[in-house]
């Protein structure tokens, strides 16, 4: 299961729609105070293109490698973005290993694709109290209720991108885009 | 040698290595971080915007300068207006140009192939080597495309009728079907240069550590330990 040139090439193109896209939505609410709001308006474009992604290659790590490269890129604005992307890639890689006996592939990628923008919007809210100081920890755990909630919606809204994710993947296999 | 595109940068910056450069933007952001006075943050800030002037860089901080000081306008208005001080409102505003300057510094002044050759010289893996240098050279190209994406479709479809439907078969799938094509063309073409392969890749020239990038490094470390300990 070793990664050839063009899931290489469509890992990196992924990411850096990834970029684009983040760099479109994320300024518009980098100023509100509420913990994983970034995440929430990335969770649907970033949930669509990773089950993309997942259609097309389906190995372990996609998740990880693709956080990696989205990360690396934005280590020019902070090198904690690179470190909650890349735990999250880990926990949603960790989820499509040990779920691929007990699910379906198409609920595998949502779980994923879901768990990916949950954990990035409550580890990015946590590195950013701890590392950038956005936020005292412990106003942090009083609003754990809205961090809850807020993780709960990228969860389902990351799934739902996923959903459509997968629909453009099966037109794109149908019309052969995709094999 | 690098590109046209670097040509009117000045030799001090272009000859720079591009992981000393790298390093230097990601000390410019834990300084930013690591600051809480607002005066030793526009101290270096004047400072850096000096530097960046003397190196040719003039050119490339214009275009995006109006857009970035509206973005931090509305960062110290909202900050300020949610329970911030001044100066906490004024300090994440300022920090907002620092992420502006280091992303200057760093693209600005480095070519992706220079960037590419330094990471192939500390024995970086070719994978992660490539899709790096796809996904930082593809942003601004997917980023293009989606506008002409964006507005093809406002040019067809009046507002009234803009369902979300509508939008996802005329942007969303276009711009999909966009980056798959892409992604195969650029796979094809590298596989003709022969990466991919497991053979040891020669380079076209060497990128080395000199003392002057050791210099770079500390002269920037000294100038920002100062501001900080002297405000």
């Amino acid at each position: 299961m070793q990664y050839n040139l063009k899931d290489i090439t469509y890992s990196a193109m992924t990411a850096a729609a990834m970029n684009v896209l983040s760099y479109v939505t994320v300024p518009l609410v980098v100023a509100v105070p509420v913990p994983g709001l970034r995440n929430l308006v990335v969770a649907p474009f970033y949930g669509l293109l990773m089950a993309l992604a997942l259609m097309r290659i389906d190995k372990h790590g996609l998740f990880t490698l693709i956080s990696f490269f989205t990360g690396v890129v934005l280590l020019f604005i902070s090198p904690v973005i690179l470190g909650f992307l890349l735990i999250s890639g880990v926990a949603a890689d960790l989820f499509y290993f040990l779920t691929q006996r007990g699910l379906p592939k198409r609920s595998r990628i949502i779980g994923a694709s879901g768990l990916y923008m949950a954990v990035m919007a409550v580890v990015g809210a946590l590195f950013g109290a701890l590392f950038l100081g956005e936020m005292p920890l412990g106003d942090l755990f009083r609003s754990t209720p809205v961090l809850a909630a807020v993780a709960i919606l990228c969860a389902v809204t990351g799934g739902m991108g996923a959903v459509l994710g997968i629909r453009v993947g099966s037109e794109f296999r149908r019309t052969t885009i995709m094999r | 040698m690098q590109g046209s595109a670097f040509a009117g940068v000045a030799p001090f910056l272009r000859e720079l290595h591009p992981i000393v450069k790298l390093i230097t933007t990601i000390l410019i952001f834990i300084y930013a971080l690591a600051t809480p006075s607002p005066t030793a943050l526009l101290l270096y800030l004047f400072l850096l915007w000096g530097f960046l002037l003397l190196a040719g860089l003039g050119g490339q901080l214009r275009g995006p300068l109006p857009y970035v000081s509206a973005a931090a306008v509305i960062v110290f208005v909202v900050g300020w207006l949610f329970g911030g001080t001044f100066p906490m409102a004024l300090a994440a505003a300022v920090r907002f140009f620092y992420l502006f300057f280091s992303f200057t510094l760093f693209v600005g002044s480095t070519s992706p192939n220079e960037f590419l050759r330094a990471l192939h010289q500390a024995r970086l893996p070719w994978m992660l080597r490539v899709g790096l240098l796809i996904t930082m050279r593809f942003i601004p190209v997917l980023k293009e495309d989606m506008t002409k994406i964006i507005q093809s479709f406002s040019l067809r479809v009046d507002k009234g009728q803009r369902r979300l439907g509508l939008m996802y078969r005329g942007m969303l799938v276009p711009f999909l079907f966009r980056m798959m094509s892409l992604s195969d063309q650029i796979a094809m073409n590298l596989q003709m240069r022969g990466f991919g392969t497991k053979r040891q890749q020669t380079r076209y020239r060497d990128v080395s550590f000199g003392s002057y990038d050791l210099f770079f490094l500390l002269a920037n470390l000294v100038v920002m330990g100062t501001i900080r300990w002297r405000f």
